[in-house]
C-alpha cells in the first residue's frame, strides 16, 4: 500500500469512525477562490522530519464540529471547529507517523483559520469530499529525501 | 464509580463518552480533565475507577500522568486512547503499567474489549 492510499483509507476511517461521516475520494483538486479553509497541522520531528496538514472548507470543518457536538451547524463555535480540526490533524498524523520511518516526534496540533492554505507539491497529497465540499490532507517536509519517502519512493 | 477521561480536546472527549455509552457504560459518572495535571489533581481528591487518557497533551503528558500516579503510590487502572501506538510506546506504557493502549480511531467495541476486563459494563 502506497502512503497515498494509506492516508485516503485512514482519513476515511477517522472521519467514519470518530466523527460517522463517510468521505469519498475526489478527483479533482477543489479549489474555489470562495471557499474559506480551516487547517490543522501537527509535525513530525526526528528520523523522518515534516508536517501533516488536514485542511477542510469551512464550512465542512463546521457539519464536522456540528456532527461531534450534535448542534446545529449554524451554531458551531470558532473554539470548537479549531478544536476538531486540532483533534482530526492529532488522530491522522499519529496514524500517518507509524508508516514513516522511526523514531520520531509528534508535536501538539495547531488549527488555524486560512483564506488558501498553501499547497506544497514535494510530498503526498490527498483530496477528498464530502457533500461537495472539498477537504485535503498533505504529509511533507523540507527535505527532499523525507518527501520522497512520503511519497513512498524510498 | 466514575470513569475519568482525560484529553486536551473537547471533541475527543465527547467522542469518547459516546464510545462509553455504546459499549455499554452508560451507568458509570463520567468525569474529564484537560491535561494530565488536571487529572491527577482529580485523582488526588477521589480515586475514578478506570483512567482513560491521551498520551499528546499539553502541560503534563498522559505518560507523565502514569509517572506521577506510580510516584504517589495512587494505584488506578490506566490505559492510553491515543493516535500514536507504536510498538514503541506500546512497551513504554505497559511497562510503565498501562493496561492497554487503544487506537484513534477506535469503535465502540475496541472500548468494550479494552475495558471489558478492567470494569464490567453497566
Amino acid at each position: 500500500m502506497t502512503v497515498a492510499e494509506d492516508i485516503r483509507q485512514l482519513t476515511g476511517d477517522v472521519l467514519a469512525t470518530a466523527f460517522g461521516l463517510p468521505l469519498t475520494l475526489s478527483t479533482r483538486e477543489a479549489w474555489s477562490p470562495d471557499l474559506q479553509y480551516v487547517s490543522g497541522l501537527v509535525t513530525i520531528h526526528g528520523s523522518w522530519t515534516g508536517f501533516v496538514g488536514v485542511h477542510c472548507s469551512k464550512e465542512l470543518a463546521r457539519r464536522f464540529t456540528a456532527t461531534v457536538f450534535s448542534v446545529d451547524p449554524a451554531k458551531t463555535t470558532s473554539d470548537d471547529i479549531s478544536d476538531v480540526l486540532r483533534e482530526l490533524a492529532n488522530i491522522v498524523g499519529g496514524n500517518i507517523k507509524s508508516v514513516l520511518p522511526g523514531p520520531s516526534k509528534l508535536s501538539l496540533p495547531t488549527a488555524d483559520m486560512v483564506e488558501r492554505p498553501a499547497l506544497r507539491v514535494h510530498g503526498v497529497t490527498v483530496w477528498l469530499e464530502y457533500g461537495g465540499q472539498p477537504m485535503f490532507v498533505e504529509v511533507d517536509s523540507s527535505n527532499e529525501t523525507d518527501a520522497r519517502r512520503a511519497r513512498g519512493e524510498d | 464509580m466514575n470513569i475519568l477521561v482525560v484529553d486536551d480536546s473537547k471533541a475527543m472527549r465527547l467522542i469518547v463518552r459516546k464510545a462509553l455509552r455504546q459499549a455499554g457504560y452508560g451507568s458509570y459518572h463520567v468525569d474529564e480533565a484537560a491535561n494530565g495535571k488536571e487529572a491527577l489533581a482529580a485523582i488526588r481528591t477521589g480515586k475514578p475507577a478506570v483512567i482513560l487518557s491521551d498520551w499528546n497533551m499539553p502541560e503534563m503528558n498522559g505518560f507523565e500522568l502514569l509517572q506521577a500516579l506510580t510516584k504517589e503510590g495512587i494505584k488506578v487502572p490506566f490505559g492510553f486512547v491515543t493516535s500514536e501506538t507504536t510498538p514503541e510506546m506500546q512497551q513504554q506504557a505497559t511497562g510503565a503499567g498501562a493496561l492497554f493502549l487503544l487506537a484513534k480511531p477506535f469503535t465502540a467495541d475496541a472500548m468494550l474489549a479494552a475495558l471489558r476486563n478492567i470494569l464490567p459494563p453497566g
